[in-house]
């Protein structure tokens, strides 16, 4: 499977913010995007998700072979701010979200084997949602994706809002199901990048543009990194 | 002090540069002209900062001319004719200029006290001096209205045929008379460590109002002229202006005054707007009480799905959801103790009166439309406000069939609370009839009763479809839909349109079923085609 950007342009009035970024991301990859703020990153996610269309170009799917529109159930998204409906505890969100988006292969689990996943334990698992912490949200957002599977998952600068345990366990998660998913995430923590990221892609000037893969471990990657950001600094 | 006060003058001068631009940009014809890069052209933006300030100088020349005729002079040129009474005239154009622009003008409300965006801005943003942001926005405000107001009082003056000097006097005493306002409001906020409210500001104007006008209209002006240019009270009163304008200068406290007037959602428009928005929804927020995680009960476990989110979602909102209709019941009730006590008392009236209730068959659209129809909008309110806010940010909840799906469980549900309504409407109709032994027969009664039926499922499809096709709010929570906003206000009309038609109920029944089936078939079709585009958060 193949996620295809080809050519996507967004602008907000005056300002475009994507200017034709074109890339091709491939299953069992993460990817990491980077960019300095305002590039465009979660405009770029957002527009993926269907939170918004592109003003203009394409979006595909490519399975094996064929190419087919991106639908929106392709896509989970994971935002920097996380969204739950809080009128739920969470097990009942588990509950409804297994129901409505639950793989067969998953059929067996109950609501709580899901909520062991991601260590949400037994008092807070009756708990409203509105009550739950930034991170509990988060992990509840993550949760939705291991659980519908999307083919495509997205997610805006995760992890940060986690406690070292929790992001270490969600990092070991990201990489057990990397197999089956294209996972594009936007971090501004190189080290996150360097360890979780398979490839590295740069935002900038509202293209997409691939850091050279054979330097992601050295202790080149964040020199060139900074440098080419700071290049794009130079161009404005 | 000076250059923190030209420095608070330059940003003053940008905000409204900004303004006027940002409004510009809204024109529809002309706002491709003023691209979103002139905010940074600073050379452009100069010179439109000096138009900006040469057109408030203007307005505010213009204002005061526009100001003295139209609310000074207008109401006794009015009254007494200037040719034939001109000394009454002018006493009473002096008095309301007196109780308006003396009183009302100088005690309403304080400059100082009053929150802004500059104030904000310069000292609690900037770390400004607040003594110098004072002196640069009341104080130049001051001299403001002393420089613009002088000229146009001399022209009255002049006008009804006084001395220029005696439009000089009136303006320097004004100037002192508001130096003196902003030093009783200092003091008073000293005491009481706070502003006056509002309500003090809506009583001085209706008070002012009162005293400008009544005693002008009644013919007995007071004799102002002998007060404003007696030398003695001009010499207190511009001492005493000199006096407050010195105190003014050297207060020590600005800093605090501005720290506890200027809070974010008094002083910037969005933020007010975003507080005024919380508060449209504060009627369908959650109360902790509502929030009993163990209120769901075993019951709803069964239930898979979409049924099992939105039973839940009706379940955790009954208080909000059954207060209205329990309001409405109560009434219902209350109309039918007193209806059939009035039939038992007074059969003789109010057997004719129950035997004309067909003809009032269309004044119920108008009611059904208040009651159903606000219900169901509140419903709306609190779906979008506690549920689909987070989970429309979900691709899977915009999915076409999902969407068809919720709106379908959901119309259910909103057509049981509003049947329920109806039903109780109809128990009332059959009581009034059975107890006034009114002679209606089944052609009549049956087809009334229906229509109310009928009524109730139109106005729960109505504000559930608008909703799913249109999706009137914002993240900020304000309404941001114009079609949504016409569509209610024609359907509004049409209701209260039905109120002219005379038709026997028979008729008017298959006309509202008509219309029922009608607009259920055109909902269900547009929220299956244009709600999964429409459907979402802005």
């Amino acid at each position: 499977m193949r996620l295809i950007l080809d050519s996507i342009e967004k602008h907000f009035g005056d300002k475009q913010v994507l200017k034709g970024a074109s890339f091709t991301f491939e299953q069992g990859r993460i990817y990491g995007l980077l960019g300095r703020n305002g590039a465009g990153k979660t405009t770029l996610m957002n527009c993926l998700a269907g939170e918004y269309p592109p003003d203009g170009g394409l979006f595909s799917v490519e399975r094996g072979g064929a190419a087919g529109p991106l639908e929106e159930g392709d896509v989970g998204y994971v935002l920097s701010t996380p969204v739950v409906p809080e009128f739920l505890t969470g097990w009942e969100f588990v509950k409804f979200f297994t129901e409505i988006a639950g793989t067969p292969r998953d059929a067996g689990r109950t609501p709580d084997d899901w909520l062991d996943l991601v260590g949400i334990d037994g008092e807070d698992r009756g708990r409203l949602m509105k009550d739950y912490s930034h991170g509990m949200k988060n992990k509840m957002q993550m949760l939705c994706f291991l659980i519908a599977r999307p083919p495509i998952i997205l997610l805006d600068e995760p992890l940060t809002s986690f406690d070292v345990v929790a992001a270490k366990e969600m990092k070991d998660l990201l990489l057990d199901m990397k197999k089956d998913h294209i996972i594009l995430f936007s971090t501004h923590i190189l080290q996150l990048a360097a360890d979780l990221c398979d490839e590295i892609v740069l935002l900038h000037h509202g293209v997409l543009e691939e850091v050279d893969n054979a330097i992601i471990h050295t202790t080149a990657f964040e020199e060139r990194v900074v440098a080419l950001l700071k290049e794009e600094e130079s161009h404005d | 002090m000076i250059k923190t006060v030209l420095q608070v003058f330059r940003v003053q001068s940008a905000m409204s540069c900004n303004r006027f631009l940002f409004w510009l940009k809204k024109l529809p014809l002309i706002r491709r002209l003023f691209p979103d890069r002139l905010y940074a052209a600073s050379t452009a933006k100069q010179r439109l900062m000096a138009v900006v300030e040469v057109l408030k100088l203007l307005y505010a020349f213009c204002g005061k001319f526009v100001y003295l005729f139209l609310f000074c002079a207008g109401p006794s040129i009015l009254f007494f004719q200037l040719e034939e009474e001109g000394a009454l005239t002018w006493a009473g154009m002096l008095h309301s200029l007196f109780f308006l622009s003396f009183f009302a003008g100088c005690f309403a409300a304080s400059e100082i006290l009053s929150p802004t965006l500059i104030k904000y801005t310069c000292v609690r943003q900037m770390g400004m001096s607040a003594r110098a942001c004072v002196a640069a926005t009341a104080g130049r405000s001051q001299v403001l209205t002393l420089v613009t107001f002088t000229p146009a009082l001399i022209v009255v003056a002049v006008i009804f045929g006084q001395s220029w000097w005696q439009g000089v006097v009136l303006s320097l005493e004004l100037a002192a008379c508001r130096c003196l306002a902003e030093r009783f409001h200092l003091w008073l906020f000293a005491r009481r460590g706070k502003a006056l409210g509002n309500w003090y500001v809506i009583g001085v104007i209706i008070l002012a109002l009162a005293a400008a006008y009544v005693p002008v209209f009644a013919g007995f002006p007071l004799e102002m002229d002998r007060f404003l240019f007696n030398g003695a009270v001009a010499v207190v009163l511009l001492l005493g202006g000199v006096w407050a304008a010195v105190s003014l200068i050297r207060y020590p406290r600005y800093r605090e005054i501005i720290v506890k007037t200027c809070r974010p959602e008094t002083v910037s428009f969005s933020a007010a707007k975003q507080s005024a928005a919380k508060a449209a929804f504060r009627d369908v927020e959650m109360k902790d009480s509502d929030l009993a995680a163990d209120s769901a009960g075993e019951k709803l476990r069964r239930l898979k799905g979409y049924e099992y989110l939105n039973a839940v979602f009706f379940r955790r909102h009954r208080r909000l959801l059954n207060k209205p209709v329990k309001y409405v019941l109560l009434a219902v009730a209350a109309a039918a103790a007193v209806g059939t006590a009035a039939c038992l008392i007074f059969p003789q009236m109010a057997r004719p009166l129950v035997e004309e209730l067909p003809a009032v068959l269309p004044v119920c659209v108008f009611l059904m439309y208040l009651i159903c129809n606000t219900l169901g909008q509140r419903i709306c309110k609190a779906m979008f406000y506690n549920c689909d806010i987070s989970l429309l940010r979900f691709g899977w909840y915009r999915q076409r069939k999902v969407v068809l799906r919720n709106f379908t469980i959901r119309l259910l549900r909103v057509c049981a609370v509003n049947l329920l309504v109806a039903l109780s409407l109809c128990a009332l109709v059959v009581l009034l009839v059975i107890a006034s032994g009114a002679r209606l027969g089944p052609l009549e009664l049956i087809p009334f009763l229906l229509c109310l039926l009928f009524l109730a499922v139109f106005f729960s499809v109505h504000p559930l479809f608008l909703y799913y096709v249109f999706q009137p709010y914002t993240t900020q929570l304000s309404v941001k839909n114009p079609f949504f906003v016409a569509l209610n206000w024609v359907v509004y009309m049409v209701c209260y349109l039905c109120i002219q038609i005379r038709q026997p109920p028979a008729y008017f029944a298959l006309i509202v079923l008509s219309a029922t089936v009608a607009y259920c078939a055109v909902a269900l079709v547009l929220v299956w085609k244009r709600a999964p585009k429409t459907f979402r958060v802005k």
